[in-house]
């Protein structure tokens, strides 16, 4: 009897998006970019950080932005894979905390998360991992909040399916 | 024997580099230490003498990075310059199609949101698009949504009208030479004459004419006053559309109501932030220098954003990011007005969810975390308070204003 189809996953489900780090921790040898005077800062750091990781993501196929000045945020841009639009944001304080969202329309209330978005994500994350430029990397849920994090951003996810 | 210095004097213009012919970061180190100058401003003072490098192969290491850093100061400010000015201009040409309602970057008009009939080869139908009650039901909810973008889209009419006026003001009374302000008057009032004595004529003129206005803006506002689109989406697209029209309507009737005076007003309130606590108190008592700093006044930065930055339009008006003149509107941020850095960041911290903590100088000891300061995320009441902008706040009311910076803080995304 020939085996069924598994069926095809057309959008990602809340309680599994719930399970996934969307923000990194790391240090990185790449010149800060931060720029500052005597009483305060000039420019926040991280545009060479944000460009580098704007490259990996070309180097996977995204169609990514260059990397814009966001004030006091630091530095982020927009990409786009098949069907999911994602928005990046790298803020440098000590070390870097880097963000990986779905980016949304106005209103976003019917928008669906599609699994592009998440093996992006995922190959992003191996790929940092990998590159020299990049140290001392964990995926946490919630940046500065001193959680201990992890290198694979949707191990809790693979954990919960295979445990299913 | 030529010393390899000289004197200039500077003038209006002048700058460093220009005074020195050369932007080699080694002269500009040698130029600061030449003229006791600390490296943390490259100000020169008018009329006054200087002492200028003709050679600066012997300036010291010390002396270059003086001068690599300031050239990067100075770099990044004429890099935001020229950057603000770029950008102001696609802002005014994006607003300009807005207005029209075309497309905002490639400036057409949208297409019609119902597919002519007899059209071959037909989108399959889902089933949501032959359901009366999915159409209705999604058509409110995207109606309520275009409600906020439709007061920001108001505010930017308004503060337009205000600039023309203000400048059609001004050139009556100048009554410049060529102007042709008294002949626009001339030419509006022998329109209005004309009209009158047509209306004489035909009393029934006038009527027609309200019935006209009257229906164009009953089809703006209301659902039922045009047919349900095809399906779901273009319904979604029109019901989004009239919830921009009727958040346009809500921001033309409050600032009636309210005037501008008032909203003037409303514009200094809110440099306030929530009160320190123990845990944020004992963390900078601990730490003399980032208390300093946050003592400082907030200033020359980007501020705090209600619709956040990475929002998109919708399609049928362009897609792609909002127009820069909606969201740096003072309807849509919060800006730095008489506020402290602490003041600030504690909002910042407690309205959006993507923002942690920042930098901060390196004699303020590098950075800092509102997690370790303490800060939680603001409730709705609190966002509401601190986390909204004070002219949009005091036109469309404080429940709309704290469902809706609510509801886009729970989809994660306040910035």
């Amino acid at each position: 009897m020939k085996k069924p189809e598994p069926k095809k996953v057309r959008h990602v489900k809340k309680q599994d998006r719930q399970k996934v780090r969307h923000c990194a921790e790391f240090a990185s040898s790449l010149p800060t970019d931060l720029i500052e005077d005597d009483n305060d800062i000039v420019q926040f750091g991280g545009k060479s950080v944000a460009a580098a990781i704007g490259e990996i993501l070309t180097g996977l196929g995204c169609d990514v932005e260059l990397p814009s000045y966001a004030g006091d945020h630091g530095w982020d841009f927009c990409g786009k894979i098949r069907d999911a639009k994602f928005f990046c944001q790298v803020t440098f304080i000590e070390d870097y905390i880097f963000l990986f969202k779905r980016r949304d329309e106005f209103p976003s209330w019917f928008q669906r998360h599609p699994p592009a978005l998440y093996i992006t994500l995922d190959a992003l994350a191996v790929a940092m991992a990998r590159d020299e430029r990049f140290s001392n990397l964990r995926w946490v849920y919630e940046p500065l909040a001193g959680e201990k994090g992890v290198v694979d951003p949707l191990i809790d996810l693979r954990s919960s399916r295979s445990s299913d | 024997m030529n010393p390899g210095l000289r004197f200039a004097e500077a003038r209006r213009g002048d700058s460093i580099s220009k005074l020195i012919g050369s932007s080699d970061p080694r002269a500009v180190g040698k130029f600061l230490s030449l003229n006791g100058m600390d490296g943390s401003s490259s100000t020169l003072r008018e009329g006054r003498s200087y002492v200028v490098p003709d050679d600066w192969h012997d300036a010291s290491d010390a002396e270059a990075v003086a001068g690599q850093e300031l050239l990067h100061v100075d770099n990044a400010r004429l890099g935001a310059l020229a950057a603000k000015s770029a950008d102001d201009a696609t802002a005014n040409r994006q607003l300009q199609f807005l207005r029209q309602g075309r497309n905002i970057r490639t400036g057409e008009f949208p297409t019609p949101a119902t597919t002519p009939a007899g059209v071959a080869n037909r989108p399959e139908r889902s089933w949501l698009d032959n359901s009366a009650a999915a159409k209705v039901a999604a058509g409110t909810l995207a109606q309520a949504a275009g409600v906020i973008p439709g007061v920001a889209r108001g505010a930017v009419h308004a503060l337009e009208g205000a600039v023309d006026g203000g400048m059609f003001l001004g050139r009556l009374a100048l009554n410049l030479p060529g102007d042709t302000a008294w002949q626009d008057v001339g030419r509006v009032g022998g329109a209005t004459i004309d009209y009158t004595k047509r209306a004489i004529n035909d009393p029934a003129l006038v009527g027609r004419d309200l019935r006209t206005v009257a229906g164009k803006a009953w089809a703006d506002q209301v659902p039922t006053a045009t047919p349900v689109a095809d399906t779901i989406g273009d319904e979604l697209k029109r019901r989004f559309n009239l919830g921009l029209n009727n958040g346009e309507l809500l921001f033309d009737g409050a600032s009636l109501a309210v005037g501008g005076e008032a909203l003037r007003g409303a514009a200094e309130l809110g440099a306030a932030a929530k009160g320190a606590d123990a845990a944020e108190t004992a963390y900078l008592a601990a730490r003399p220098a980032l208390k300093a700093y946050m003592d400082q006044p907030y200033k020359g930065r980007m501020g705090h954003h209600i619709v956040p930055r990475g929002k998109e339009l919708p399609p049928e008006l362009g897609g792609g990011p909002y127009p820069k003149a909606i969201m740096e509107s003072p309807f849509n941020k919060i800006r730095e007005t008489n506020m402290t850095n602490r003041d600030f960041y504690r909002n910042h911290v407690g309205v959006d969810k993507d923002y942690w903590g920042g930098s901060a100088p390196r004699k303020a000891g590098r950075g800092w975390s509102g997690k370790a300061l303490g800060w939680a995320d603001y409730g709705p009441i609190d966002r509401l308070r601190y986390g909204t902008a004070p002219p949009t706040k005091a036109i469309i009311g404080s429940g709309l204003v704290g469902g809706t910076t609510n509801a886009l803080s729970n989809s994660g995304n306040v910035q």
